[in-house]
């Protein structure tokens, strides 16, 4: 068999799952993950994920996806609407790890899926304010904020307690991740440094003619540098990515050619191949078989009072169905909730029946907390 | 020892300069001009042409501190220019009449002075406008010139003084300061330009400054601030102070001379339009070229707004378009010495990071304008 054909295979589903999911009217991602379920194990057995080339392309293309989630940071948000904004998104952030931990320790689950149940989903969540029209609202930016902050955090938790959990504390081990970023904050000035003098030879990264892309190229430079780092340091790698990510849209700043070409490279090829594997993973067998179909229904009701819960702190400023309808929305998960969920399977922290579990509840919750937040959000307006 | 100055052109501006620098040297080709320069004090009147080499060099050229080409023909002043230039005269500075010449003075590395026709043109419109509400008014009404901290007023009182002294209704200069020793020339500078002024003596430091006198000005003027690496990352200086604590407009004073080139950083916020209009005003007062530097999409209907504005204003606007990266352009754009005056959002859309402004703010070669915009 060519080594080609999966690829191929998976590539001719990349293209077509876009177009099924928009007429079926779920996210994209929702399709590829449910289209990986049907080709992988569980249902024709197809792939076994593990194929030569597919392996790779799916790990690389999870950092990548860390890297534009980084890249996707609105700094200017946070920058434009102040601390309050700011507070708020941290304060609901604080109440929902709290809660989380209580209920998750109720079912017998550990930290880590406190840690997982208390992500968002920024770009799902800005896409569909959009949609809504108050994206650029007060209240719509509150709640993109809100989002970040919940990303940020889980991010840098999750790195920390397998940190943790790796190496143990020594006192070595714990100065390194100041330096990853002390090192954050140095690049970050020293580009700052090299805009203000050398914008002439910067400007051509961002032009839109360049032959040998040397933008793109300059990107993934400073993307595997930053990879490279944090895996030294025993970080996780999409530590790295998210870093590098952030790292360039706080230079630079968002809406470039640049950022489309490197979307371009991102959501056109290595991230399907990720969340179509993700797919392929998914053990339904097990969770058909145990216990863990009941789980959904629980799991559910807990992604949402985690969230709603926390955002009733809002009432002090916005109405009771405002709040929450933040709720609802804040409670949308996918990529990163997935991808959190990739490291703690892979570090042993959960195992597959409890990914598959929380997989489904990303696509449940993808697609149903936009939907209901649409709903309402139209019905509140026509009062 | 004497300055050595040669000034080319003995002219009526020739002359009235000639009697403020005693012991300067005069180079006129007419003689009846020749002779009435002879009459002024303590001056070397020679009869000759100031594109001369040999003259030059005979009256001493290659060790004078300074020349200054000053005829009525762009081309001689030129030919002086240059001439001085390739014998190292530190200080050179030119007249040029036609604002197309610019370009090549400055190439030159001269430092010019135009009396740009236009702003005469806008002035002679302004004057014969009955109507009061077609008249276009002073951008500021009152002009604030806080003397605080480390920062000095020179360069900002002699701003604040211009932009105060090019409208016809003159707006009123106030300076605060806790050290009144250059109250009485200020004063006197101010008489001379007809400017309404006032000087408050206020003891005590920024704070009580801003809450007893900044928010009644609709324009603060400061200087050029020297600031340290370690008071940029603590955000500690009397700029920044400034431009987070009031609501009007900020400007930093460097340029202190007629702005010939504008540029205004423009997104689609409304805070920007408003800085738009500032800058138009100002454009207008000072016959200056307008360069848009457009960092977004504009929405057509501001589009509209910006030419129909530039045209009751008679100002000339360039417009850019940014191909890349809205940030990196921007400070190119800024750097490039092109312009006297930079007008950008202390806050805008948020395109430029507010550390970037700061950047420009702080670092940039010519007078920076910033305009805050609250939420």
């Amino acid at each position: 068999m060519s080594t080609y054909l999966p690829l191929f295979l998976i590539a001719v589903l990349a293209f077509i799952i876009p177009i099924i999911s928009e007429r079926v009217g779920i996210p994209a991602v929702v399709g590829e993950i449910v289209c990986g379920i049907i080709i992988g194990g569980s249902v024709l057995g197809i792939f076994s994920g593990e194929e030569e080339g597919i392996a790779f392309l799916s790990r690389f293309g999870f950092v990548f996806l860390m890297f534009l989630i980084g890249l996707e940071i609105d700094f200017s948000n946070i920058e434009f609407h102040g601390p309050r904004a700011l507070i708020n998104g941290v304060v609901i952030f604080i109440l929902t790890l709290a809660t989380s931990i209580v209920l998750a320790d109720q079912m017998g689950y550990g930290i880590y899926f406190a840690m997982i149940l208390s992500c968002s989903a920024v770009g799902l969540i800005a896409s569909t304010l959009r949609e809504t029209g108050i994206a650029r609202s007060e209240y719509g930016q509150m709640i993109i904020i809100a989002a970040f902050i919940a990303d940020f955090a889980v991010i840098l938790l999750v790195s920390a307690y397998t940190f943790y959990l790796r190496e143990g504390i020594t006192t070595e081990r714990l100065l390194l991740i100041p330096i990853l970023f002390l090192l954050f904050f140095g690049v970050y000035y020293l580009g700052r440094h090299l805009i203000w003098h050398f914008p002439e030879r910067l400007s051509k990264l961002f032009k839109p003619d360049q032959p040998s892309e040397i933008g793109v190229r300059a990107s993934f430079a400073l993307l595997l540098i930053f990879v490279i780092l944090s895996e030294a340091l025993g970080a996780e790698a999409v530590l790295g990515a998210f870093l590098a990510g952030a790292m360039l849209s706080g230079l630079f700043g968002g809406g470039t050619v640049l950022e489309q070409k490197l979307y371009g490279i991102g959501y056109g090829f290595l991230i399907p191949i990720f969340f179509i594997n993700v797919g392929i993973g998914f053990n339904l067998g097990v969770l058909v078989t145990g216990e863990g179909i009941y789980l959904i229904p629980i799991f559910f009701a807990i992604a949402l009072i985690v969230k709603i819960i926390p955002s009733l702190i809002l009432l002090t400023s916005y109405t009771l169905k405002e709040s929450i309808l933040a709720g609802i929305l804040l409670s949308s998960r996918l990529s990163m909730m997935i991808a959190v969920t990739a490291v703690g399977l892979e570090l042993g922290l959960i195992d597959t029946k409890l990914e598959s579990a929380i997989v489904l509840l990303a696509i449940l919750t993808s697609i149903s907390c936009p939907t209901i937040f649409k709903r309402m959000w139209k019905t509140a307006i026509a009062r | 020892m004497m300055e050595k100055r040669i000034i080319v052109g003995g002219g009526r501006t020739g002359r009235e300069l000639a009697m403020q620098l005693p012991g300067a040297t005069i180079i006129e080709a007419d003689p009846d001009a020749a002779k009435k320069s002879s009459k002024i004090k303590n001056v070397n009147v020679v009869r000759g042409d100031g594109t001369d080499e040999r003259l030059l060099i005979k009256l001493g050229l290659d060790e004078a501190d300074a020349l200054i080409a000053l005829t009525n023909d762009d081309e001689v002043n030129f030919k002086s220019a240059s001439i001085a230039k390739r014998y190292g005269v530190s200080s050179i500075i030119a007249r040029v009449d036609d604002p197309e010449n610019e370009e090549r003075f400055r190439d030159l590395g001269v430092e010019s002075i135009m009396f740009p026709s236009r702003m005469i043109a806008n002035r002679i419109r302004d004057l014969l406008k009955t109507d009061d509400k077609k008249r276009i008014h002073r951008p500021f009404a009152k002009i604030l010139v806080p003397l605080v901290g480390k920062t000095t007023t020179e360069k900002a009182f002699r701003e604040a003084l211009l932009i105060a002294s090019i409208s016809e209704m003159k707006s009123r200069v106030e300076v605060v300061s806790s050290d009144d020793t250059e109250a009485k020339q200020m004063k006197r500078m101010a008489r001379e330009e007809d400017v309404p002024f006032e000087f408050l003596l206020e003891e005590g430091d920024i704070v009580e400054m801003l809450t007893n006198h900044l928010h009644r000005a609709d324009c603060i003027v400061i200087d050029d601030e020297k600031i340290t690496f370690m008071d940029r990352l603590l955000h500690k200086n009397v700029t920044l102070q400034l431009m987070r604590s009031v609501s009007c407009p900020v400007l930093v004073a460097r340029t202190c001379n007629y702005y010939r080139h504008i540029l205004v950083l423009l997104d689609s916020s409304p805070a920007s339009e408003k800085n738009l209009i500032i800058a138009l005003q100002i454009a207008h007062l000072f016959g200056s070229d307008l360069s848009l530097l457009l960092l977004e999409e504009i929405p057509p209907e501001f589009r509209e707004r910006i030419k129909k504005q530039g045209e009751v204003k008679n100002v000339e606007i360039i417009k850019m378009k940014v191909d890349g990266n809205p940030m990196i352009e921007a400070v190119k754009e800024v750097k490039s010495q092109k312009y006297d005056l930079v007008v950008t959002p202390w806050r805008g859309t948020g395109i430029i990071r507010s550390s970037m402004i700061r950047r420009i703010v702080y670092d940039a070669s010519c007078s920076v304008l910033t305009v805050c915009t609250r939420r």
